[in-house]
């Protein structure tokens, strides 16, 4: 049997928790001004986020809504409502994310960040 | 020695039992405010953890396979397809660690064995997207699963000692 924890189990935590701060500041930048849908890896539409009115669009079941300058997904039909939940996106990086219905919406800034490499 | 090889079945069986069940009652718990949406405990890992440990190759796949077929019956293919992906990559972390790193405790077991069940499902859902969005998901992921690994990891410590004492009662007298 082995012990509780060791001090390699310590390198291990203090690794994964210092990989995800990295991460965050690499992966998320600032306030971004477009959102990309993707449904099954093609780009289907560039919504700009800096129009302030409302739009919504279907695609797959499910219903994405821009509001107040922030784009978020309403409804899904998928069953674990991953992407409902992801909230309400702004930064650049932020994603909601549907699997089963194979849509994702992601935040783009001006400047293409690590998204840009996208398929 | 027929006998040998139904007590190591039902104790397999046992196992398999164990996982589903402990997979299904962690659908019930709902999700702490602080973590992030559909993080789950990781339950059936404490099994997963012991089989790798005490059993073997051949009968931790079996029980991670098996877990995996229940979730996409019950949960959907795509939850399904993620499951088995994390799992496998999960449970021959463990395999490794149990057989050949004796310098990591079971804290450091359950944070690899939660970081790579998320990272295969990572995998799984970026083939199926095929865009890099999946990646903006990394880094919370991967808190969650530190705080759930050292979760697992200590409850499969106090566990340990129990799951073991059924599968010496049950494969009493057997050399392994």
């Amino acid at each position: 049997m082995r012990k509780l924890l060791t001090r390699a189990d310590i390198i291990i935590v203090l690794l994964c928790i210092s990989l995800a701060i990295l991460l965050y500041f690499f992966l998320f930048g600032e306030k971004g001004n477009k959102a990309k849908v993707i449904y099954m890896g093609e780009t289907v539409e560039i919504i700009d986020l800096t129009d302030d009115s409302f739009y919504e669009m279907h695609i797959n079941g499910v219903h994405i809504v821009r509001e107040n300058g922030e784009i978020y997904v309403k409804e899904s039909t998928c069953p674990d409502k991953l992407c409902v939940r992801a909230g309400h996106l702004t930064k650049t990086g932020q994603s909601a994310v549907c699997v089963p219905n194979k849509v994702s919406v992601t935040i783009e800034g001006k400047t293409d960040g690590p998204q840009a490499v996208s398929g | 020695m027929r006998d040998v090889k139904i007590r190591k079945m039902t104790f397999l069986a046992l196992m398999t039992a164990s996982a589903i069940v402990l997979s299904l009652l962690e659908n019930l718990i709902p999700t702490a405010a602080f973590m992030p949406p559909g993080s789950k405990i990781g339950l059936s890992n404490i099994i997963v953890m012991f089989c790798a440990s005490a059993m073997g190759f051949a009968p931790t796949i079996f029980v991670v396979i098996m877990k995996s077929v229940f979730v996409m019956l019950t949960r959907g293919l795509t939850a399904g397809l993620m499951s088995i992906a994390g799992g496998l990559l999960s449970a021959l972390c463990l395999l490794l660690i149990f057989r050949k790193m004796k310098f990591i405790g079971s804290i450091g077991t359950g944070v690899i064995s939660a970081t790579m069940h998320n990272a295969g499902q990572l995998a799984v859902s970026f083939l199926m997207m095929r865009t890099a969005a999946v990646l903006g998901y990394f880094p919370v992921m991967l808190l969650a699963s530190v705080a759930t690994g050292i979760l697992t990891g200590i409850l499969f410590k106090v566990s340990e000692p129990y799951l073991n004492k059924i599968d010496n009662n049950l494969t009493r007298g057997i050399k392994k």
